[in-house]
């Protein structure tokens, strides 16, 4: 294993964030290694949207140690660092005003790819997700599950080295869940990592390496980390070496 | 009604003749507000952007102040850009009042408030998502904003053809800082308001039509970029 797979992807220290003034998220500290699947569970209200934000760069903490690919960095830093490299679903995912296809290469042009090289990996990712036969659909006309499936084909192409998904399947139909699980896993073995935030967990169970459990803005038995740094727990409360 | 059928009947052979007195004014009027508005859209489009976006101290009262100033009478607003342009005002020295540019500071200076407060109002019904899925796929700030813009295109192409509608036929900050004249100030609304103070009611109604063809064609246009009008199913 080479130093930089050793290397978790991503640890926090002291993470806290506020809003109105109210104190909703105190993270002591969580570690994601490479290619781990973690299940955030939690309450409505319980602050996994923010974390998972948060981690998405989508917001910036108010205090808090951020360690990426070994980099030590405050808030503001991590957040420029993860936008783009973590990729955040939402529940109900945004789908620009345009064709399947124009959505799925909404990413890659900001990565500056060129139009031919977008159509290729556009085509090789649509015969992935079974979606080719909606690539000239109006993206705003498909279905819930259908769009789950065209965000996270999205999301996929860019290769995210973290894939935050909140609530994802809350949703959708049982044909649905299951092609979306089985985009999850494929994902997995490209090598991301990946944070699902619900609050109806056992369907996911089963696809996790890690339950972490939120209440009022707080992990409730939070992994412990070993001398200077956050070994990730298994379900089983094994210390996992990072992958 | 006689004299109005006859004096719109001139106005019809003024328009067709190609009358140089007309179509000056014509094109002064479109130069100016066009320029006018090309000033403040880009303006008014950050400044709607930051309000609906950024949380910043003070925002609340902003917003508060940029809907106040829509109610300004124009005016009120030609007054203050020709104190500040006359000769002893702090901005005498570029002498500017009586041209075509203290018009234009005077129409930028009206639309702002309109413009901001509409695309604020658009960006505002606007979804949250579309800036958070842009930034997730890597878009930085400036594109993920143009991003956020594009999917509320179409109330923002509403703010600048209702802020445009407002200075194209507006009279009173352009007659004030204008001073009307002819082939350099004269636009549409100040010449309107000069050939009916005459009683010469053709060249106003020619004027008229004109005016009204064009809001016409840019409601098409707006229509026309909107679609059906229906809401999406």
């Amino acid at each position: 294993m080479s130093q930089d797979t050793a290397q978790p992807l991503l640890t926090v220290r002291g993470l806290e964030f506020a809003f109105g003034g109210r104190r909703v998220l105190d993270v002591g500290q969580l570690g994601i290694a490479r290619g781990e699947a973690i299940l955030l569970v939690g309450d409505n209200g319980s602050g996994k949207t923010t974390l998972l934000k948060i981690l998405a760069g989508l917001l910036v903490a108010a205090r808090g140690e951020f360690t990426c690919l070994g980099s030590t960095m405050p808030p503001r830093t991590a957040a420029r660092f993860c936008r783009g490299r973590h990729v955040y679903l939402h529940q109900s995912p945004y789908m620009f005003d345009g064709t399947v296809e124009e959505n799925i290469a909404y990413g890659l042009k900001q990565r500056g790819r060129d139009s031919a090289q977008q159509r290729i990996e556009i085509r090789d990712m649509l015969a992935w997700a079974e979606l080719g036969h909606l690539v000239h659909r109006p993206a705003r006309q498909l279905s819930t599950g259908e769009k789950q499936r065209v965000a996270l084909t999205r999301a996929r192409i860019l290769a995210p080295s973290l894939l935050l998904l909140d609530e994802i399947t809350a949703n959708m139909d049982a044909d649905s869940r299951r092609r979306t699980h089985t985009m999850i896993a494929d994902l997995r073995r490209a090598g991301s990592s990946v944070v699902f935030a619900t609050h109806d967990h056992a369907p996911l169970e089963a696809l996790c390496d890690q339950r972490l459990e939120l209440a009022g803005g707080q992990l409730v038995d939070a992994p412990v980390a070993a001398g200077a740094d956050v070994i990730p727990l298994r379900r089983d409360g094994v210390t996992t070496e990072p992958r | 009604m006689n004299e109005l059928s006859e004096a719109s009947h001139q106005a019809l052979q003024l328009l067709a003749s190609g009358d140089a007195v007309l179509w000056s004014i014509i094109g002064v009027s479109f130069s100016v507000s066009l320029r006018a508005i090309a000033i403040a859209t880009p303006l008014a489009l950050l400044g709607a952007f930051a309000l609906a976006y950024l949380r910043f101290p003070g925002r609340r009262v902003l917003v508060t102040a940029v809907n106040t100033l829509m109610a300004v009478p124009a005016v009120v607003v030609g007054l203050t850009v020709y104190l500040l342009l006359s000769r002893s005002g702090p901005l005498g020295a570029l002498h500017l009042l009586f041209t075509q540019w203290a018009m234009i500071i005077g129409q930028v200076l009206l639309c702002l408030p309109l413009l901001i407060a509409m695309a604020h109002a658009a960006l505002q019904s606007g979804d949250q998502r579309a800036w958070e899925t842009a930034l997730t796929l890597g878009a930085n700030r400036w594109r993920a904003m143009r991003t956020v813009m594009y999917e509320v295109r179409f109330g923002l192409l509403a703010a600048v053809i209702a802020a445009f509608g407002r200075i194209i036929a507006e009279v009173g900050c352009s007659m004030m800082v204008g001073g009307n004249i002819l082939y350099h100030t004269r636009n549409i609304p100040t010449a309107i308001a000069l050939e009916t103070s005459k009683g010469e009611f053709a060249q106003g109604i020619a004027l008229g039509i004109v005016l009204l063809a064009f809001a016409l064609a840019l409601n098409f246009g707006l229509g026309y970029a909107q679609g059906s009008g229906e809401v999406s199913r």
